[in-house]
């Protein structure tokens, strides 16, 4: 049994009287200790996966309107708020792009670190409290820790916010840690010591990482396995080496191609994928990358491709995905 | 018979621009941020400069300060040989058609209430071109060229998808067919598949038009993808400029080597030889002494923190370190 078993999600959001299925009928697994991605443009669902994950739907307009999320055969939808609040910070925690407004701008660090790891728990002595906060400053690399525990989250870099909200989230040990885009919001030499340091922690605790993002560089990175999220939809999932070296989903292959990289000749044009993302109000009926895919037939705007098997590990939704893979269709940028 | 060294469109001297820092209860001036120091560089017409750097570099402001938006502290800014820094208004006026500025987000700029025809016939009015049947075409016309309808020109900004208001802020800056355009993280908040669309229009445009482009970004990959050549800012400062294909090919300056090591690759099986810099940028209101950089770089001696390294000619660029030299 995996650790964690997204089945057939589907949520949704009430909004003006209609209701609009922002995830439909997604479904992965996460085993312990690994690090899966999910990516995607914006709108693709990958953050509203995350939210139901953590019990965090925006209420009373977002919904689990279908399907389970299982932690340990657990179902968490169904759980009842006190049980919910066990497991989330507890066992599954998570962090966000922007650690500032996670934060309480009026207490010291040391406070909400104490404050957080105190309610995970339970009754502790302060001097204990104080030790464990100390080191978990440590471990997440702050230097001199003392210092920055007496200050307020506005004296402290993106970097080391990014990294005081690492140590909330490893305060109760969990098995996973969520994290939604921690990254973007920093700069690149920054995000290389944060994503070292995930993978640090990772290898001393064994926790699983969920790593949510927009950027492919990170995914190949950090990950050992891959789902790709279009218009609330998986378009394809498949280990890491084999998603970036034989995508079969015509939507990975153009973004893959999209990418303008540290090769490529300067002042050439890039490969695009056409037209945008349709918008949730108005969602074809048949396959959602139809209206910008090269390889676009009557069937593909009729019936929504089933996410079926192209190898071992690596599943695609694509009506025409064995053609696309044999090459008997034309490529990207041709 | 070789003809004289032609004069580049824009050609910057030692632009420098500090914000003065307040404090107490009288607001006294306590101190000084340095956003940009002593920065200098020469664009020719249709060639593009990228300025890369991390957050605080002081990029953004060195395209602003060129047009003006910031009011220069010292240095000069010769726009087709004139002087930027001593322009009066009716002169600022003129360069304004000249130069134009896309910003991170075109939503911040572009005025919810109005239409975006009016929003695209407005550089046209202030400056009085053309009648009110020659601007209505123009507008339709312009919306064409950024792969836009003619009819988006009566609906409202907040109608369009971030990739779509780009486009519009886009048409804006050509409307009067600029010889400059700084794109200040013009393509940052797009998804891949928007931004290449965008990265490919800028380039079509700048084929078409002839435009000399700077273009401002922390994305190191995109800005190597449109520029000629680059420059590597920290601090406020210069460190190495370079042509965008040597820049990445052989890095000079420990700063651009760290930076370039540091960019997520695309590919799993890639060898990442890495080099993390260790801690934070430090504060551009007390930079370090000597070599700014040299509290974050592995090869920082004794007098790296004394002296101040020149910015050094080299061939086909420039780097301000003691030992480049023993680097590459």
């Amino acid at each position: 049994m995996a650790l964690l078993e997204i089945d057939e999600l589907s949520v949704a959001f009430d909004t003006e009287g209609e209701t609009v299925t922002v995830v439909d009928k997604v479904g992965f697994e996460v085993e312990p200790g690994e690090t899966l991605g999910i990516v995607g443009e914006s709108g693709c669902g990958k953050s509203v996966t995350a939210l139901s994950i953590m019990g965090l739907l925006p209420k009373p307009s977002g919904r689990v309107q279908g399907g389970d999320i299982r932690f340990r055969g657990e179902s968490l939808p169904s759980l009842p708020p006190e049980r919910m609040r066990e497991i989330r910070g507890n066992r599954i925690a998570m962090i966000f792009q922007e650690p500032m407004t996670a934060l309480n701008p009026v207490h010291r660090v040391g406070r909400q670190l104490a404050e957080t790891y105190a309610l995970h728990q339970g009754d502790l002595p302060d001097e204990a409290v104080y030790r464990r906060t100390l080191g978990l400053l440590e471990q997440v690399g702050i230097p001199a820790p003392e210092q920055r525990l007496r200050e307020y989250p506005h004296q402290l870099s993106g970097g080391m916010r990014q990294r005081v909200m690492i140590a909330m989230a490893l305060a109760s040990k969990p098995d996973i840690l969520i994290a939604d885009e921690p990254t973007t919001a920093l700069d690149v030499t920054i995000q290389a010591q944060i994503l070292e340091l995930l993978r640090d922690l990772q290898r001393e605790t064994g926790m699983a990482i969920i790593f949510i993002t927009h950027d492919l560089g990170v995914i190949a990175e950090l990950c050992s396995r891959v789902v790709v999220m279009y218009a609330g939809r998986v378009a394809e999932q498949a280990p890491i080496e084999r998603l970036f070296a034989h995508p079969v989903h015509p939507y990975t292959r153009g973004l893959l191609a999209s990418i303008p990289r540290l090769e490529d000749e300067p002042k050439t044009m890039l490969t695009t994928i056409p037209g945008v993302v349709p918008s949730i109000e108005e969602l074809p009926s048949g396959c959602r990358f139809a209206n910008r895919c090269p390889y676009v037939k009557d069937l593909c705007n009729r019936d929504a491709p089933e996410l079926v098997s192209a190898a071992r590990g690596h599943q695609v939704a694509c009506h025409r995905w064995r053609e696309v893979d044999a090459g008997a269709l034309e490529q990207w940028g041709t | 018979m070789t003809a004289p060294p032609s004069e580049p469109l824009l050609r910057v001297r030692g632009l420098t621009k500090h914000f003065p820092v307040r404090g107490g209860i009288f607001l006294r001036t306590t101190g000084h941020v340095h956003a940009v120091d002593d920065v200098s560089f020469d664009l020719d017409v249709g060639e593009t400069i990228g300025l890369v750097g991390e957050s605080g570099c002081g990029k953004s402001t060195v395209g602003k300060t060129l047009l003006r938006l910031h009011e220069p502290t010292a240095g000069e800014v010769l726009f087709e040989g004139r002087d930027i820094t001593t322009m009066g208004r009716t002169e600022l006026r003129q360069l304004r058609r000249d130069i134009q500025i896309i910003l991170q987000d075109p939503f911040e700029s572009l005025n919810a209430r109005h239409t975006v025809g009016k929003i695209l016939e407005e550089p046209f009015v202030i400056h009085r071109i053309g009648t009110t049947q020659e601007r209505r075409r123009w507008v339709g016309e312009l919306l064409e060229r950024v792969g836009l309808s003619p009819a988006a020109a009566s609906r409202f900004p907040h109608e369009f998808s971030g990739g779509q208001r780009q486009r519009i802020g886009i048409a804006r800056a050509i409307a009067l067919r600029p010889k400059l355009i700084v794109c200040d993280e013009a393509v940052s908040a797009l998804d891949v598949s928007i931004q290449s669309q965008i990265i490919n229009l800028l380039l079509d445009l700048q084929r078409e038009m002839h435009l000399a482009l700077i273009f401002i970004a922390h994305d190191l990959a995109v800005v190597k993808h449109v520029s000629d050549r680059i420059a590597v800012m920290y601090l406020g400062e210069v460190v190495e400029a370079a042509t965008a294909k040597d820049i990445y090919a052989a890095p000079r300056h420990p700063y651009t080597q760290a930076l370039i090591s540091a960019i997520p690759l695309p590919d799993p099986t890639a060898d990442r030889d890495r080099i993390v810099l260790v801690g934070d940028v430090p504060s551009p209101i007390d930079p370090p002494s000597g070599c700014r950089f040299h509290t974050r770089c592995r090869h920082a001696r004794e007098d790296c923190r004394r002296s101040k390294p020149t910015l050094d000619t080299v061939r086909g660029g420039s780097v301000a370190c003691h030992y480049w030299r023993g680097l590459s």
